[in-house]
This record gives structure tokens, C-alpha cells and sequence, in this order.
């Protein structure tokens, strides 16, 4: 048996952060949780996980800082990302995120299955 | 007889000299008075130069003049102490003191400086992008207008205007964060509410009723339409506000036009409808943009599909018109706009009543945002409809629209 992709979700609104964690386990994967940027970039980096989903607008460290803290590490550089976010595409914080060629899902046009299908592409599995 | 005549002469030369001598006090008095009406004049002068000097010194607005050089040669006070010069200013070349900077605080070139700028194009140079930086550093954003003084076609110098923004656009500032956090913050909850319902409907937390699934449903759309809401309302305060910026690009509009409808493959294939689009192939160098132009054609397309019965007709035609611009065509046949409706579908959340009374959704505001989006594309909108039987929209749009910008010639 192949061992279970691990997916590092990063999202500081707990309803959320708990819906995907309960969704994505109920679909085998191995989930690691942070509710804040700082948490996260701490569990991406110790945890080197197969994909982290990230939410964009959190306080102290938004989804942009982390990334670019990220891109400070040789595993961070390369890390698969999938940025999900409500922020409309044509502000400042989401047109700079657009620039680092990351897939992006904006959470309110997209259902459960649907973000789930998109991982599940992404991991190839 | 020569007594007489010498007698003659005599009185004849009193008489010429008393001639003489009123013409000479004549004139000198006439030259007097010449004099003192000349003084009179230069006083004038003198004192309409001040009254004017006084008044251009007393307009509240900053007032800047320079000479066909852009050497300075005026400043008002309002201006002084907005920007905090003094008279050591006169005299001095634009080119030495530079203190304009736009929105990225890059310092602007004296080529680029409105009153430069006025001087080289002969015409009014608008905008209220720039800020003042002054010697104690506090920027001071302003709205600047230079003019050319023309007299006898003859370009003597510039003239610039500029006026305090700062509140104006700390103002702008506020709202465009309001509306950032509310397209954040209303979302959040309303994304969470579908997929927890959706979780729920989908059997994963334990098996579920055929009445709850009905109610889990009503739930779902609710809230579907709350995030509908939402969107409509965060694009119409973002087009009213100005900050979607139009961004022109080479577009393909056909492409557009598939992609808008292949977003709404579900709502079409629900209700059995028929959707054309034709593209007329000497259509080319089309020019807009392209997430304007996709939001008027989701607003037309959803508008068609949900005001259309089952088994209705859509058809998209886009054609050239004349050389200069396209026609885009949106006909349904569907519900139609009642007469009494016409002049207000147009109006903010206006909704006609003959949809309302057959309790179709919506929000009022998506013919609204597609008037806007025309408007700011250049273009124009207008329609034909008859109750029962249908309804078609024609936009006509610029092939390269031309736009008003904040900053002209800059």
C-alpha cells in the first residue's frame, strides 16, 4: 500500500481550516493543520509536506510572506502550493501572489469536491 | 495814413503777442493737465497691478507662473505655504527645484512636469496623481492644472493651479479598504456555510433524509445567492469607486464570448436551452478588457438564461460595425422587458415586475454594472424586447477605445 500524500493546510478561520481537514482526511490523505502564517511556514518547512493548501489573507503573516519566507529555503523553493483565497484577483495582495505562478482557487466559486479534485490533480493521484 | 499804418502794425503786434502768449499758457496748461492725467493713468495702472497682484495672491488655490523658459516669475501665498516656498523661488528654473513626485514617490522629470508640459503642448495638461514634496518632507498630494498663457498666438509662459487632495484621497484610500475587507470577510463565512452544507448533502457525516436533503438544498441556494449578492455588490462599489482599472489587451472575443458561456453549461443544460454564437471572421484587432468585458457578457448571458423559459433560444452574434467599432448581440427568447420597464432596467437594483412576479432571483444590480462597464469601455448600449417573446441587447464597443485617463499627456 502506498503510504497516504501528506497536505499542509494553512488557514487561520478555524470553520474552514476544519472542513478541509475533516474532507481531505475522509479522502485518505494525511493532513497537518496551522491556523496562522507563522505555524505554517514552521510545519512546511519541518514537515516537507506533499502540497500545502494556503489561504492568503491571515494576520501577522499573510499568504505572500510566507511564501517569500518560503522561497528563503532550498525544500521551500520548490514546495507545491495551492493558494486558496477569497480575495478578489485585482487587488494588490492578489495580483502580487499571481505573480509567483501558483494555482489559485477562490474558495467561494469553487464547492468541496471540486477544490478536493483539484489537489488530487495536482498530487497526481 | 503811415501813422495809421505804423499805429496798425503796433496793434497788430500786441495782438500777436497776446496771441502768443495764450496759446504758450494754453498749452502749457493743456501740458499740465496732460501730465497730471498721466500720473492719474500710471496710478491707475500701478493700482490695478496691485489689485490684481492682490487677488491672484488671495486665491486659496496654489498659483504658479512661470515664463516661456519655465524660469518662475509668480507665486501666490497659498501656495507658499502649501508647499513651503518663499520668494528665493523666483527667478529660479523648474528644472533646479524639482519637488513633484507621482503615486510611487519617484520624483518627476521637469520634461513631464504639468507646467512643462503645458508649455511644450500649447494646451491644459489635468491630474491629481502627483504630490508635493516638501522641505520638511510631508508629502502633499494635490490635483494640478497647468495652462499655456497664450497672447497673439504667442506662447508667454505657463500657469498652475494645484489643490489640496489629501483628504480626498485618503477618503478614495478607506473606501477601496472597506470594500478589500468586505470582499474578504463576507466571503469567508459564506464559502464555509456551502461546503459544510455541501459535506452534509453529500451523505459524508451519516445518511440524511430525502426532507432534509430538500431543506440542505434550500440552505445551499440561499446561500449561493448571498455570495452572488456579494460579488454583484463588491463590483458595482469597485466600478463605482473607480478601482477596477481598465486594462487594455488584444482580446479575442470569440474565445470570451465560449469561455462566459461554457461557465454557465449548467444553467443552460437545466433548462434544455440552445445557445449560438456566431463571430463574424473579419473581425480582428479587437482591443478591451478582458475581466470587464467577461463580467458584462456573465451579466448578459446569466441574464438570458434565467429570463428565458425551458427549451429557449440564446444567440451571441459579434460583427464589425462600420470600421471603427463591433456590435456584441445577446437575444433570448425569453420573458421580455414590459414598456413600463424599459427606461429603468438600467437603474441600480431596479427589478421589472413581470420576473419578480415570477419569483426569478436576482439582485438588481447586474444591468446596472453592465451599463458601467460600457461606459467605461467606450462603448454604448441598447435593446429591443417584446413581452413573451424575447429580448436582444447590442453593446457597441470602440475596436480601440481611446480612454479618458486621470492624467492627460503624462
Amino acid at each position: 500500500m502506498k503510504t497516504a500524500k501528506k497536505i499542509l493546510v494553512i488557514e487561520n478561520e478555524k470553520a474552514t481550516r476544519k472542513i478541509l481537514v475533516d474532507k481531505l482526511q475522509r479522502e485518505n490523505f494525511s493532513v497537518v493543520e496551522a491556523g496562522s502564517g507563522q505555524q505554517g511556514l514552521e510545519l512546511a518547512l519541518k514537515e516537507h509536506p506533499d502540497l500545502i493548501l494556503l489561504d492568503v489573507f491571515m494576520p501577522n503573516m499573510n499568504g505572500l510572506e510566507l511564501i517569500n519566507k518560503l522561497h528563503q529555503d532550498d525544500w521551500g523553493k520548490q514546495a507545491p502550493i495551492i493558494i486558496l483565497s477569497n480575495i478578489s484577483e485585482d487587488t494588490q495582495l492578489m495580483s502580487e501572489i499571481k505573480h509567483q505562478n501558483y494555482d489559485y482557487l477562490m474558495k467561494t466559486n469553487h464547492n468541496l469536491s471540486s477544490v478536493v479534485e483539484k489537489i488530487k490533480a495536482k498530487l497526481e493521484v | 495814413m503811415l501813422f495809421t499804418y505804423t499805429n496798425f502794425l503796433m496793434v497788430a503786434e500786441w495782438f500777436l503777442l497776446v496771441f502768443v502768449l495764450i496759446l504758450y499758457f494754453y498749452s502749457q496748461n493743456k501740458l499740465r493737465k496732460i501730465k497730471s492725467e498721466d500720473k492719474k493713468i500710471k496710478i491707475n495702472i500701478e493700482k490695478a497691478k496691485l489689485q490684481d497682484e492682490a487677488m491672484l495672491s488671495s486665491i486659496g488655490d496654489g498659483v504658479v507662473a512661470t515664463d516661456k523658459d519655465g524660469a518662475i516669475i509668480f507665486i501666490n501665498q497659498a501656495a507658499k505655504e502649501m508647499i513651503s516656498w518663499d520668494d528665493s523661488m523666483l527667478g529660479k528654473n523648474l528644472a533646479e527645484i524639482s519637488l513633484l513626485a507621482d503615486e510611487t514617490g519617484k520624483h518627476v522629470t521637469v520634461e513631464k512636469h504639468p507646467l512643462r508640459q503645458a508649455l511644450i503642448k500649447r494646451k491644459k495638461i489635468v491630474s491629481s496623481n502627483y504630490h508635493f514634496v516638501r522641505k520638511d518632507k510631508l508629502d502633499l498630494a494635490v490635483y494640478i492644472s497647468a495652462m499655456p498663457i497664450i497672447l497673439n498666438n504667442e506662447v508667454l509662459g505657463a500657469i498652475e493651479v494645484f489643490r489640496d487632495i489629501t483628504k480626498e484621497k485618503e477618503i478614495d484610500r478607506i473606501k477601496s479598504e472597506f470594500v478589500f475587507l468586505a470582499s474578504h470577510q463576507l466571503r469567508t463565512p459564506l464559502s464555509t456555510i456551502n461546503w459544510y452544507v455541501e459535506m452534509l448533502m453529500s451523505g459524508d457525516a451519516g445518511p440524511i433524509n430525502d426532507d432534509q436533503k430538500k431543506y440542505l438544498k434550500e440552505v445551499y441556494e440561499g446561500n449561493q445567492r448571498m455570495v452572488e449578492m456579494v460579488n454583484d455588490l463588491l463590483n458595482v462599489s469597485r466600478l463605482d469607486l473607480g478601482t477596477l482599472m481598465v486594462q487594455l489587451v488584444p482580446v479575442d472575443i470569440k474565445n470570451v464570448v465560449e469561455e462566459v458561456v461554457k461557465e454557465n453549461q449548467v444553467g443552460i443544460d437545466d433548462k434544455k436551452m440552445r445557445v449560438n454564437i456566431e463571430c463574424d471572421e473579419k473581425l480582428k484587432g479587437v482591443e478591451s478588457d478582458i475581466k470587464m468585458l467577461k463580467m458584462l457578457l456573465q451579466n448578459l448571458v446569466t441574464n438570458a438564461i434565467k429570463y428565458t423559459p425551458e427549451n429557449g433560444q440564446i444567440d451571441i452574434m459579434i460583427e464589425p460595425s462600420g470600421k471603427k467599432d463591433f456590435i456584441l448581440t445577446v437575444a433570448d427568447s425569453g420573458y421580455g422587458i414590459p414598456d413600463s420597464a424599459k427606461e429603468k432596467i438600467f437603474t441600480k437594483l431596479y427589478r421589472a415586475e413581470n420576473v419578480m412576479a415570477k419569483e426569478i432571483t436576482g439582485t438588481g444590480l447586474g444591468l446596472y454594472m453592465v451599463k458601467s462597464i460600457v461606459e467605461k469601455l467606450q462603448g454604448k448600449i441598447w435593446f429591443e424586447s417584446e413581452v413573451n417573446k424575447g429580448t436582444k441587447f447590442f453593446v457597441s464597443f470602440p475596436l480601440k477605445p481611446i480612454l479618458k485617463k486621470k492624467t492627460i499627456a503624462i
